[in-house]
């Protein structure tokens, strides 16, 4: 059996899936099993761990203060980075970030600016003189498929936890003063999940891909719902897909984004 | 094809201008303008791939998006990782093993809409080249406004969201969908169907194109 | 259908055109841009849908990039010399080879000159997508007929390869310049062209004449030929 699978992959998953069943024992729109655990880094402001299935992912928030931009002197800044170090999957080497890597950023800081995760504004504390930089830097440890999932749930459950210092900025003196006594939540507005599905010949379509899958996989879906609204539909080329199908993948995202918020809100009381 | 009005809405034949054949040492480009946004692509290939990268049973692409000023940034990745992933699918790549298939696209003018316009350029500059492909793509831009009104193109400060639909020629199916911001599903449906009626105008537009050329061979 | 209607018919990629070919027939001929799945014919390339009786069909498109095609005749570029042979750049993917034996009369001992940038006509031996092109400057017969090394005082140019398949269109009226001003011309099929006259003037003059050609109809041709003879005999 194993031969069989690696001298035919795509044929031996194409006998599972013909029986409606993927080789890993799930059915085609099971998801995994999702675990989070918000606040695991004490020395970070904000930080959650997600695991779906074996794909790891952690996130850690850290707020540095500076200066704004001039253009826009009322707002601080959301800086997300994601990072797939060689240690999470052999196909990508060290050195500088890889193309997937720097689109998976590209991707997150445009769901984050367009879907309004928090207001600017609330992250400056003097206009024009003193805002508030809150750097996401997101971790891939295991790269197992929909990455993009877990590093989005794992920015929506740090930014749910991150607590800044509660900070005084004399406009006369330019004295900064920060008291870390006063912990202060940010006000999250939009809370973005996502949920990816790979496409397997024109009509299968598989929930929660693990990275075989996807790599076998004719393309991928990802549809981010937040507030039980579409907030972002990414499907870049692959085989192409009906309206009826996308509009099944946005009805079984809406369900699992309610399951995993209900996680994250679980984690939060946990912590 | 038939046009409905209300593809008029977002895009109209005279909104396209195009040129192919603008650079002599690429094997197929084009310029596109799309109402105001212009990109211009060019195809180089099959040609010699670098060992490392050369595939056994199919041609390796690459896309290579150049922002009209500056050095390419990370939102350029993204760019370069939609248009790749619809050309891998839209090229007949298995015609050409073991060769490399380049697409440069350069932005001139950016009027919004970006991503739907270097899309339909690299389409044109493929058809140029005289790629084998499994159908041909065209991309549409909508945008939400917070008044409910929609427009493609122009980039405007009230846009609550916008969506780009790339679809292909032999089928109603969608090859590519790119969205952010939020959307209902009420505005999803209506945005479908206005681009899927905008990219048979595009479709008449590339055949027009071709007959344009090809009637003086 | 007759011969005349698939004259213009313009087909894109994508486009199914079973309906187009001949009924009845349980045997017909895809050439270039298109391509057979399960039942029905599509088109992979954006031109003009041609037939040629009986059975033959393809797309004429345009193309810049040459893809090696077995028996075509092609103009090469020698870019490197390895062992037993010639490594020739012919505007494909990859140089194709060409064996220091493929030449009238070449032996082991006695072989051709042959150095690197220099031009040789050849005949594509062997040409798939998987291995290298394979260039021969013999025939079966072991003749050279008109392949070989081309003379260093001639002048190559690039064109489309559209172009070359019209330049070599039988009734295309470049031929009727010679009888006007002498000219040798070599049209290799991957889109290059040596050409050779006695002065630079004329070569200048029918080389721009040829890559203007690329958009003309054969009537325009040969109204630019007849303006190209008359100024040729004026000065």
């Amino acid at each position: 059996m194993e031969h069989y699978k690696s001298v035919h992959p795509l044929k031996y998953y194409q006998d599972y899936l013909a029986h409606d069943i993927r080789p890993d024992g799930r059915g085609l729109n099971k998801f995994r099993n999702v675990a989070i655990n918000v606040d695991s880094i004490s020395s970070a402001n904000g930080s959650t761990i997600v695991r779906i299935g074996n794909t790891c992912v952690v996130c850690g928030i850290k707020g540095e203060l500076g200066p704004p931009k001039a253009e826009e002197p009322q707002n601080g800044f959301l800086i997300i980075n994601v990072d797939l170090p060689p240690l999470c999957s052999s196909q990508f080497r060290p050195g500088p970030p890889s193309e997937k890597a720097q689109a998976l950023t590209a991707y997150i800081n445009n769901i984050a600016q367009r879907s309004n995760i928090i207001d600017l504004k609330n992250l400056c504390i003097e206009a024009d003189k003193l805002v508030w930089t809150v750097y996401c830097d997101i971790v891939c440890l295991n790269y197992d498929g929909s990455v993009v999932d877990a590093c989005l749930a794992s920015l929506i459950g740090s930014i749910l936890s991150v607590t800044l210092p509660k900070v005084h900025y004399n406009a006369e003196t330019s004295v900064i003063s920060v008291d870390e006594d006063i912990p202060i939540p940010l006000t999250v507005l939009c809370k973005p999940i996502a949920t990816s599905f790979a496409i397997f010949n024109d009509d299968i379509i598989l929930a929660d891909p693990c990275g075989e899958e996807e790599s076998l996989s004719n393309g991928t879906v990802t549809v981010i719902i937040a507030n039980d609204e579409l907030h972002s539909i990414h499907k870049p080329g692959g085989n192409t897909l009906s309206e009826q199908q996308i509009q099944k993948c946005t009805s079984e995202a809406k369900e699992r984004t309610i399951l995993i918020y209900k996680l994250i809100q679980a984690a939060m009381k946990q912590r | 094809m038939e046009v409905d009005a209300d593809a008029e809405e977002i895009l109209n034949a005279d909104s396209l201008k195009c040129e192919l054949n603008t650079l002599s040492r690429a094997d197929g480009s084009s310029v596109l303008c799309q109402n105001k946004t212009v990109m211009a692509a060019a195809v180089y290939g099959p040609v010699e791939v670098k060992h490392h990268k050369m595939l056994i049973d199919k041609a390796y692409i690459e896309v290579i998006y150049k922002p009209k000023c500056g050095i390419s940034q990370i939102g350029d990745r993204l760019f370069e990782s939609i248009i790749g992933s619809i050309c891998e699918t839209a090229i007949l790549s298995s015609f050409y093993p073991r060769t490399a298939i380049y697409l440069i696209i350069q932005e001139l003018q950016d009027c919004g809409a970006t991503l739907a316009c270097s899309i339909n350029s690299t389409c044109l500059a493929l058809i140029h080249a005289g790629v084998a492909m499994n159908f041909l793509f065209a991309a549409v831009t909508c945008e939400i406004h917070s008044d409910q009104n929609q427009l493609s193109q122009f980039q405007q400060e009230n846009r609550k969201s916008e969506i780009t639909f790339v679809f292909e020629n032999t089928s109603d199916r969608i090859l590519a969908v790119d969205s952010y911001g939020e959307i209902s599903e009420v505005e999803y449906k209506d945005c479908l169907k206005k681009c899927r009626n905008s990219s048979k105008v595009i479709f008449k537009f590339y055949q027009d194109m071709i007959s344009k050329y090809a009637t003086k061979m | 259908m007759t011969n005349t209607d698939t004259d213009q018919q313009v087909v894109i990629p994508g486009d199914e055109i079973t309906s187009f070919l001949q009924k009845g027939r349980n045997k017909i001929i895809l050439g270039p841009g298109l391509r057979r799945v399960a039942n029905k014919v599509y088109a992979c390339n954006g031109g003009i849908l041609r037939y040629r009786s009986p059975n033959t069909y393809w797309v004429d498109s345009h193309r810049k990039r040459y893809i090696p095609e077995r028996n075509e005749m092609v103009i090469g570029i020698v870019v490197n010399k390895q062992g037993d042979y010639f490594k020739v750049d012919i505007g494909g993917s990859e140089p194709a080879i060409l064996s220091y034996l493929a030449f009238e009369g070449a032996t082991k001992k006695n072989r051709v000159k042959l150095e690197i940038g220099d031009l040789v006509y050849a005949k594509l031996l062997t040409a798939t997508r998987d291995m290298e092109p394979e260039l021969v400057c013999i025939n079966a017969q072991g003749k050279s007929h008109v392949m070989g090394p081309l003379a260093n005082d001639g002048y190559l140019f690039h064109c489309s390869i559209d172009l070359v398949r019209k330049m070599l269109n039988p009734k295309c009226p470049f031929d009727k310049i010679g009888d006007h001003f002498p000219y040798e011309i070599v049209i290799g099929m991957n889109g290059r062209i040596w050409l050779k006259t006695y002065t630079v003037k004329s070569t200048i003059a029918l080389s721009k004449a040829i890559l203007a050609s690329e958009f003309l109809s054969f009537s325009e041709i040969q109204t630019m030929c007849d303006d190209l003879i008359k100024q040729y005999a004026n000065s």
